[in-house]
């Protein structure tokens, strides 16, 4: 009977379980703002109650959520790599394999990790440049990943300060000190274009002629080629979360 | 008669929830610990092995229900608040099962994690929110992965 007993407790304790919501992820993430303020620290596959806050800023690996935004934007006091341009997601997926996803912030931008050995970057400027080939699904995901940029541009990060010209090598847009920006590598030379600085009142317009990665008509691998930094009149956008001060509910007490 | 059955079994029911009630951890998704004369060595071995990693159970260890995720043994205490369960498989393929079934008892919880190493697979929980930003997890499963 006390077998038979334990066997119902057991069986009604994984239904209880089993309700529950499970989300898996990998590697740190920041954490949703309603449950704390900052970044997860969990190194590998980890599980947690609660689904990505910006599912805009995570791809989906084997079922588990990695994080391959910009983490200053949450967390600035975190330790922090300076890259500039696209570059392969080289955390995420097999130690030592091909990277199988892209991050596709434009410009200056902060990560967790800095690159490994083998991959073809660069360091100039302070930050971290690619400038190996990009491989055949670069273009094709591009654009299904432009909303990133959208995203950085409404929301206020300090983003690492480069002011050098881009390394050989390099293929993406980049800003110059001045503000100016314009396509560097593939076809799209001397293309300038309004730079977006996060923060700032720009426009960038970019032509859709000749702004390109490796060459195209528009619409095949276009930059950018409509305004994707807009800002309205008046005060900045909102604060990033790590800025913000977010209070939240625990024991009865706001914190 | 069938009426007396049914009440019979129901009142063997509830004592048997109560008694399984005293043995229970903190824990609201998993399976309770049942503290058994016979084990409690394996606890202890798990308690030593796991502060010679130089993690200090705030809770000592005690024999919990294995049969859930298919172990040979498990023990359940608490590091710096966390849940934790460790159980020993007979060999690494059914360790490497029991990893997925130990996400059960991680289940729940706002932050968990499980980890094997060898025949030896651990599973942490913050059911009562002490790690949100998941540093002492990240400390456990280390200190787990580095004393094999």
């Amino acid at each position: 009977m006390a077998r038979w007993t334990a066997g119902i407790v057991a069986l009604w304790a994984l239904l209880g379980t089993a309700r529950a919501e499970t989300v898996r992820y990998m590697h740190p993430h920041p954490m949703p703002a309603g449950v704390v303020k900052g970044m997860c620290h969990i190194e590998g596959s980890h599980i947690h109650s609660f689904k990505p806050h910006e599912p805009l800023l995570y791809v989906e690996v084997e079922g588990q959520y990695a994080f391959i935004g910009d983490h200053t934007e949450f967390a600035p006091e975190e330790p922090k790599h300076a890259y500039y341009g696209h570059h392969p997601v080289f955390w995420v997926g097999d130690e030592g394999g091909e990277p199988q996803h892209y991050c596709y912030i434009t410009g200056p931008h902060y990560h967790l990790y800095a690159p490994p050995a083998q991959l073809k970057f660069t360091t100039r400027g302070g930050a971290y440049w690619f400038v190996g080939a990009h491989p055949g699904w670069y273009r094709k995901r591009h654009r299904r990943y432009r909303a990133v940029d959208r995203h950085y541009a409404h929301v206020h990060i300090t983003r690492p300060v480069v002011t050098v010209e881009p390394p050989e090598g390099f293929v993406g847009i980049y800003i110059g000190p001045r503000g100016r920006a314009r396509v560097h590598g593939g076809v799209g030379l001397g293309v300038h274009v309004v730079p977006p600085p996060p923060g700032i009142d720009v426009n960038i317009h970019l032509p859709g002629v000749g702004v390109v990665f490796g060459g195209g008509p528009r619409g095949r691998g276009v930059a950018h080629p409509h305004p994707v930094y807009k800002k309205k009149r008046g005060k900045a956008w909102g604060k990033a979360w790590g800025h913000r001060k977010i209070k939240v509910k625990r024991k009865g007490k706001w914190k | 008669m069938p009426k007396l059955s049914l009440v019979l079994l129901a009142a063997a029911l509830i004592a048997g929830c109560k008694k399984d009630e005293k043995g229970a951890g903190t824990g609201s998704g998993a399976p309770a610990a049942v503290p058994q004369a016979s084990h409690v060595s394996h606890a202890q071995q798990v308690s030593s092995a796991l502060e010679k990693t130089g993690l200090k159970p705030s809770a000592p260890f005690e024999q919990a229900a294995a049969r859930p995720y298919e172990a040979r043994t498990c023990a359940r205490g608490e590091i710096d608040r966390l849940d934790v369960l460790v159980c020993d498989y007979d060999g690494e393929p059914k360790a490497s099962k029991g990893e997925q079934l130990m996400e059960q008892f991680a289940s729940g919880a706002v932050s968990g994690a499980v980890r094997r190493s060898g025949s030896r697979v651990l599973a942490v929980a913050d059911r009562s929110k002490v790690d949100l930003h998941g540093e002492g997890i990240n400390r456990v499963l280390k200190a787990f992965a580095g004393g094999k």
